[in-house]
Parts: C-alpha cells; structure tokens; sequence
C-alpha cells in the first residue's frame, strides 16, 4: 500500500522547488499584463474592423489563461466564433469548459489578476460616444424646427438653437430620457480595450444576466435602488422621475404582476424565478444590443424555467437585440438557439446552426452528450455514458483533448490537435474523420 | 387507499408491501404564541401514501419546495414523524423507539444531494466508507480493509483512493464515494435524493447506469427523489408527482407518462426542454409561483395556477383516489357526479358548523351587551352540473 501511496504523491503532488518557480513565472506574466491595462491607450489602438458585416461579435482566436499556484489554467484556449445580429447563439459544454470565461472576456469581466485575455480577439460593433479633439462627447442641441420637423435656418445658414433662461443651449433628450450626444458606430476589440472606454459599453451596448439570480443582487439594497442604479450610471443626464419610471416600465415588461410593489421590496422576498426576472430587467434597462445570458435557469424548477426561456424569447423581438445564450442543458439549446456552439476543454469542437448540431452530430464528443442524455419521450435501457472525465486543465495534452475518451479515434488522433473542417457552410468541426465537404472514407 | 385506512385502523399486521407509507405528514413549527404554543405550522408533507415492493424503483418528482426531500428524510426518520405511519419489511418502524430503530438502520440508507457537502473533509475516503459498517458491526477490524475495498471496487472506485481525502475528487467522484457509502451497510432500501442533479451530462450517465447495475445485482429498492423528469422516467418503475406537500398523482411510470391525469404532472412534463430542434410542443406554461406552504391556498392547492380550474378547486381539497387501476390522482376533475354532490354537501356541513361556533363564540362574548347578528352570507351554493360535464367531456 505504501507503494501506491508513494506513487500517487509523485503524479498528483507538485515538489516545493516546481511550486517557487510556478509563482516567481506567474507574478512575472501577471506583471506584464496588469502593466499593458495601466498604460494609456489610444482609440486607434482598439478600433478595428469586423470580418462580416452580418456579425454583432467576434471572437477570433481567445485565449484566456488563469495563473493559478498549480500552474496555468488555459480556460479559453482559442475559441473562435460570431454571433450574427439579431440571432442567438447556444454556447453548450459540461462544467469547467470554458463558457463562462468566454462570455466573461467579452464583459472584461475576468477575475482579475491571476486571469488575463492573453491573446486573441473579440471584435464588437458598437455605438460610441463621438469626441472632439479634447476627448469630450458633443451634444446634441435642441433646435428650432418647423412643422415638418426640419430645422429653420436663419440668414447665414446656421441652426437656431433653442435657450434655456440662461441663455444657454438645452440639450436633447434620447428615447430614455437621457442626454443626447453625437453617435457614431465603431467596430472596437474589446481584448484590447482599457477599462473605462470598456465602462460605456458594459451594461449600455452588452448586458449579462448571471447564473445565480440569489447571489448576483445586493440583499441590502431595494429591487427599485438595484435598477435605478443602472439608469443613474448609463443614461446621462436623466432626471430622477425618469430612471423610476424607467424602471418601473421594465418590471412591467419582464411580466411582473405588481411593479411598484417589487420596486421597493428587497431580494429576499421575491422568490427565484422573480429574482431572475428583476435580473433580466436590470439587462434591459439601457435597450443593449446583445444580452449575454450565462445559465439563466439553471438554478430554477422546470415549470419557471419555461417562464424565464418564454420571456427571453419575446423581449428578444421586442428590444431587436441579440442573444448568447451559455448553458450545459441541450434542451433549453435546442428550444432556443440559431446556432450551436459546442466547447470541450477551452476549445471550440463543433458549431453549426442548430438543425446542423442536433440533427447531424458530427464530433464524437457531442454524438455521446446527445446520447447520454436520457428523455422523456424515448425508452432506452441502458444510457450511453462517455467514458473517463475531462482532462486536467493544467496540463493538457498535446494531442486532441478528447481523443482518451473517445471511441472513434483513429492513429491520426495521436497527432496534433485537429483543424476544423468545414463541412458545410454553415458546418465546422475540430476532428480527423472528417474532411472538407464530407466524412472522411477512412478505416476509423 | 386513503379510505380503507380509515375505516379500519386497527389492523396491525396491515402492510404486505415492502415499503408502505400511510398518510404521512411532516409539520414544522414557524410560529409560536405568546406561551410558546405552536400556532403556525409549515405543512412540508402533508398526508402522503404509497406502497413499495421489492426490488422496485418509485420516481419522486417535484418543483423544489414541494416537500420531497423531507419525505425521503422522514421515511428514514432523520425527521420525527409528526402523524402518519411508516411500515418496512411488514414493520411499522415509525413508533419504534430510537434504540430499536437504530438496529434496523443498516437496512436503509441514503444518497444525499449534494456531494459536496455531504463528505467530511477530514476523513479518508476508506474512513468515510467504512465508518457505519464498523460502528453497526458489519465488519470486524481485521476484514475493514478488504471489506472496503471490496465495496469500493463495487463502486467504480480505485483501491489507491483509499488513503485520499475527498477534496482530491470531482463531483463524479463525490458522488461514488456517497453511493459506496450507503452501500457498505448492505442495504435493502436506498433513498437517493437527487443524486445526479449536481453533476454534469456525461458524468449524470455513468452514476444512473451503475444504480441501476446495482440494483439488479444487489436487488436494491430505491426511492428517486429529483426534479428531472427525464431521468426519473429512465430510472423508475413507479412514479409519484409531489405539489406542496401532497402528492397529487401516482401510477407507473406508463400510466403516468402515456396518460397524464393531473394538470400539473401535465404542466410539468410539458415544460421539459427536450434536445430537438424540431419538436416544438405546444407548452402549458404555469402563471406565478409555487405558493408558500405555510400558507397554502384554500381547496386544492393547486387552483392558484390552474388553467382548468372550476369553482370546487378554490373550496374543497380534491380527494386522493384511484381513477384507474394503480393510477392515483387528486383532482376534481375525475369526480364522478356523486362524488361531486357529496363533497358539496360535506362542505355546506363544515361551514354551517364554522357559522354555528362562530355565532357561538359571538354570543359569548357580548351576552352582557345582548347585541346578536343575523349570521352573515349563507353557505355557498353547489353549481349545477354543467361545471362538471364540461370537464368530464374534456377528457
């Protein structure tokens, strides 16, 4: 028994000497990093351009890594996909995966300083404030129009703008009741993007409802002080009436029974489904384009989880946004979904439109998660069970990540990680047995 | 079922089945008065029956808050039993007292839900495994070893991981070591409450696919308590649907899930996402939230939500009856026209009483002013019929 014993602390132990050198590398790495975000960086260096015009965001070729004391976690190890405008995008994969890094990286989100976007991009098409030459927004005045709602010109050609009893110029008020400032549609890399040009966009253009609606509010603070906060920091120049009114209207809209009665109640006396609605409702408070949604029902029963999926699915028409949905559930997948991501590992293994993924499966790993999966409308007496357990995150092997448990494999596999294949259009995946336009007449 | 109960109580030897459970109730106090009597109770099982034979699997599934995991607990006795009857191996172990039932533990033992949670982070795996067998004395300490071992190779779990604290696992792992747990006691019984709901799909599949291994080589029973539905189709024999507290529809798992009675099980099964894109089910979506137990609606508790419900639902508690052979179903609407007009009548009963003691009460205590009122709104009137066809039509 000693034997074992001796042996199993030699593969599961790290020696104090490799420990030293773990943190001395780690702190040197997390330097660098927390370096590049300190210096100033100028618009220039962020604005890119999209690779399709269709896409609302792009990820192309993340890698976030996590230095832990046990070595580096690569949780986003080159993950490449788009979410087209006004579609949504399942994200699938079983815990530890990577997908809710993925979808943390594109809020700038991640705990910060053990992990770092490393490389990569994540390209977003957003509406930014327009600035003059001193960095300042410029805002747009209320002017004299006529009936037709075009400006009056005076003699020299110039806008009669409104006064106030000051003399001063009054600025417009948006759709929200906040200032109005001159727009202009930039595509940004937000990998690269310091955090208080990140601020405008966070919340404003992407907004997050999280897993655990229990955890996520403030128990201290009214649902309405929740809300309005949002309204006070994202809509310029509001006015107090407005954000509750603001707010109010958006309780309404997530099917709230009693609004102002919620408004001044306190998470604890709302249940978890209605948490979860205040929750969405803070999302949509600034009408963002894309909603991330990481697990929005995970922690809910099955008969509120298909309030929550309804509700998602029509304010999805009503606000014309998009959405990334990031679950490990198929069904909730399916039900909702354009397109499927499929991650294992850090890394992207399949992704197609949904009919693709569920109809005509492709990489082992997500055949054996469809089949594993025992439903309600089919018998099956034994349920298929994908052997082994997904790899160690801190040293993964250099061979592709599911080829220990896959029953496919064929002596190719012993090789570098696969490339994907297109196999449709619309249709990639990362594994050897198959090849451009179809599957790989091979003796696998 | 519920009836014959009644009607002959006395009957002591009652129980031929395996596991049988009798109008179980489990109470907890929420409110005391001013003396510290108990004024308010939360009503977490509220009169559950069922009967269980051997080598048999029953589903238990249910929105969270719907009392099933205090059942299974109850059953066990981990909770007194506040009324209500447990029988076990034709034994009515829930009036044994704490010494005697301790003998009887080994035969029942538990999975709990979280894996996580339910390992103590001091002790070795083999310690964990082995410390109820000792302490029943199963084992003699010169055999632990072996006699661990052996439960663990049952298991899926290496003989190295004897020496390892549970700390060095993953979730599926966890849940191994809860299973050789209960295991090492050679049970008869095994209540699982959710034992997969914490775990990821792939993993969910490898822990289904050895309970059910086990229980055909050990010839175990299990209770399933969980809340997918899924698994619980994949795993049991015999369903049972639990909505606050009581359950609201039990059969077979084909009764259940080919022809569902009860417009919750409806509404449940209905709201499982299911993994195809072109299936698109047309969803009976339930209005608001599971009510509060401590305050549970009046009638049948599931009026508040209902998209079926008639006047009877929001006044008198439906009965839990049989509607076909072994499908039992608390609903109003598989009463029979008789049924109907005696719970009517049963109702107008029970008010004019609650009326008369209030009127009673009244009098009492301003006899010296001599001030009486005319008793306020008569009871209410039964609907006609009509109510009642149109439901029976639906079916």
């Amino acid at each position: 028994m000693a034997d074992i014993k001796s042996q199993d602390k030699k593969k599961h132990y790290i020696s104090r000497k490799e420990s030293r050198e773990i943190a001395k590398n780690n702190s040197r790495q997390i330097r660098n990093f927390e370096k590049q975000k300190k210096r100033k960086i100028r618009p220039e260096e962020y604005i890119t351009e999209m690779k399709d015009e269709r896409n609302i965001v792009e990820f192309d070729d993340l890698h976030t890594f996590f230095f832990s004391d046990a070595g580096t976690v690569k949780a986003v190890n080159g993950v490449t996909f788009s979410v087209p405008a006004g579609s949504t995008v399942g994200v699938v994969g079983e815990s530890g995966c990577g997908k809710s890094v993925t979808s943390l990286s594109l809020m700038q989100l991640v705990q910060a300083p053990s992990g770092q976007i490393v490389s990569g991009s994540i390209r977003f098409r957003a509406d930014m404030f327009k600035l003059d030459s001193r960095g300042n927004k410029i805002p747009v005045y209320e002017t004299e129009v006529d009936e037709n709602g075009n400006d009056i010109l005076d003699a020299n050609g110039n806008k009669q703008y409104k006064l106030d009893s000051h003399g001063k110029k009054i600025i417009k008020k948006n759709e929200l009741g906040g200032n109005m400032y001159e727009m202009e549609t930039q595509v940004v890399d937000i990998a690269k993007m310091p955090t208080e040009a990140m601020r405008m966009i966070r919340g404003r253009e992407i907004s997050m409802i999280f897993q655990e609606p229990m955890t996520s509010l403030n128990p201290v603070f009214t649902i309405g002080n929740q809300l309005d906060e949002v309204g006070r920091l994202h809509i310029e120049g509001i006015s107090k009436e407005k954000v509750k009114e603001r707010s109010i209207e958006m309780l309404k809209l997530v099917g709230i029974a009693d609004p102002e009665g919620v408004y001044k109640k306190f998470p604890h006396q709302l249940s978890g489904g209605m948490r979860q609605r205040v929750m969405i409702a803070i999302a949509l408070l600034c009408n963002p384009k894309l909603i991330v949604a990481d697990e929005p029902t995970t922690a809910l029963d099955v008969t509120i989880q298909a309030q929550i999926l309804d509700l998602l699915r029509e304010i999805k028409g009503k606000i014309n946004g998009s959405i990334m949905l990031i679950t490990h559930d198929l069904g909730v997948v399916a039900e909702m979904a354009d397109y499927v991501v499929v991650m294992y590992a850090g890394k992207v293994i399949e992704m197609g439109t949904a009919e693709d993924i569920f109809d005509r499966p492709l990489h082992p790993y997500t055949i054996g998660l469809q089949k594993s999966k025992p439903t309600v409308d089919q018998v099956a007496d034994e349920l298929y069970c994908i052997p082994g357990f997904v790899p160690n995150p801190i040293n993964m092997p250099d061979y592709c990540y599911f080829r220990d448990r896959c029953e496919m494999c064929t002596e190719k596999c012993a090789g570098e990680y696969p490339e994907y294949v297109q196999v449709t259009p619309t249709h990639k995946v990362a594994c050897y047995l198959y090849k451009e336009g179809a599957k790989e007449e091979n003796n696998g | 079922m519920a009836d014959e109960e009644i009607k002959t109580p006395i009957e002591e030897n009652g129980s031929d089945a395996f596991l049988e459970v009798r109008n179980l109730c489990k109470y907890f106090v929420v409110g005391k008065n001013f003396f510290g009597r108990p004024n308010a109770w939360l009503k977490a099982v509220d009169n559950v029956s069922f009967k269980l034979q051997k080598g048999k699997t029953l589903g238990i599934v249910g929105e969270s808050g719907c009392g099933k995991t205090t059942m299974g607990r109850t059953i066990l006795r981990l909770y007194d039993v506040t009324k209500g009857e447990v029988w076990f191996k034709g034994e009515k172990i829930s009036t044994l007292s704490n010494r005697e039932f301790d003998k009887r533990r080994p035969n029942m033992q538990m999975i709990f839900q979280d894996p996580y949670a339910s390992l103590s982070p001091r002790l070795t795996v083999g310690e964990i495994i082995g410390e109820a067998a000792r302490q029943h004395g199963l084992v003699d300490k010169s055999g632990f070893y072996d006699y661990v071992i052996k439960v663990m190779k049952m298991c899926g779990l290496q003989p190295h991981y004897f020496e390892r604290y549970p700390h060095e696992f993953s979730g599926g792992q966890r849940q191994r070591i809860c299973i050789a747990r209960a295991l090492a006691l050679k049970p008869e019984l095994v209540i699982c409450d959710e034992p997969v709901s914490a775990l990821d799909v792939s993993i969910q599949a490898q822990i289904i696919n050895m309970l059910i291994e086990l229980r055909k080589t050990l010839g175990l029973t299990y209770v399933f308590i969980s809340h997918d539905l899924s698994v619980v189709k994949h795993i049991s024999d015999e369903v049972g649907v639990m909505y606050l507290g009581s359950m609201v529809e039990y059969g077979s798992k084909e009764s259940i899930f080919n022809n569902t009675l009860h417009p919750y099980t409806k509404a449940l099964f209905s709201a499982v996402p299911v993994p195809n894109v072109h299936v698109k089910m047309n969803r009976v979506i339930l209005k608001g939230d599971i009510p509060s137990p401590v305050n549970p609606p009046s009638g049948c508790k599931f009026h508040t939500r209902c998209d079926n419900c008639m006047e009877i639902c929001s006044k008198i508690a439906p009965e839990y009856k049989e509607v076909e052979q072994g499908h039992f179903c608390a609903c109003h609407l598989y009463n029979s026209q008789a049924d109907e007009a005696r719970l009517w009548a049963e109702y107008e009963e029970e008010q004019r009483r609650i009326e008369e003691e209030k009127a009673k009460a009244a009098k009492g205590k301003h006899s010296a002013e001599s001030v009486e009122e005319p008793a306020e709104e008569p009871a209410v009137q039964p609907p006609v019929q009509p109510a009642d066809s149109s439901s029976v039509s639906e079916q």
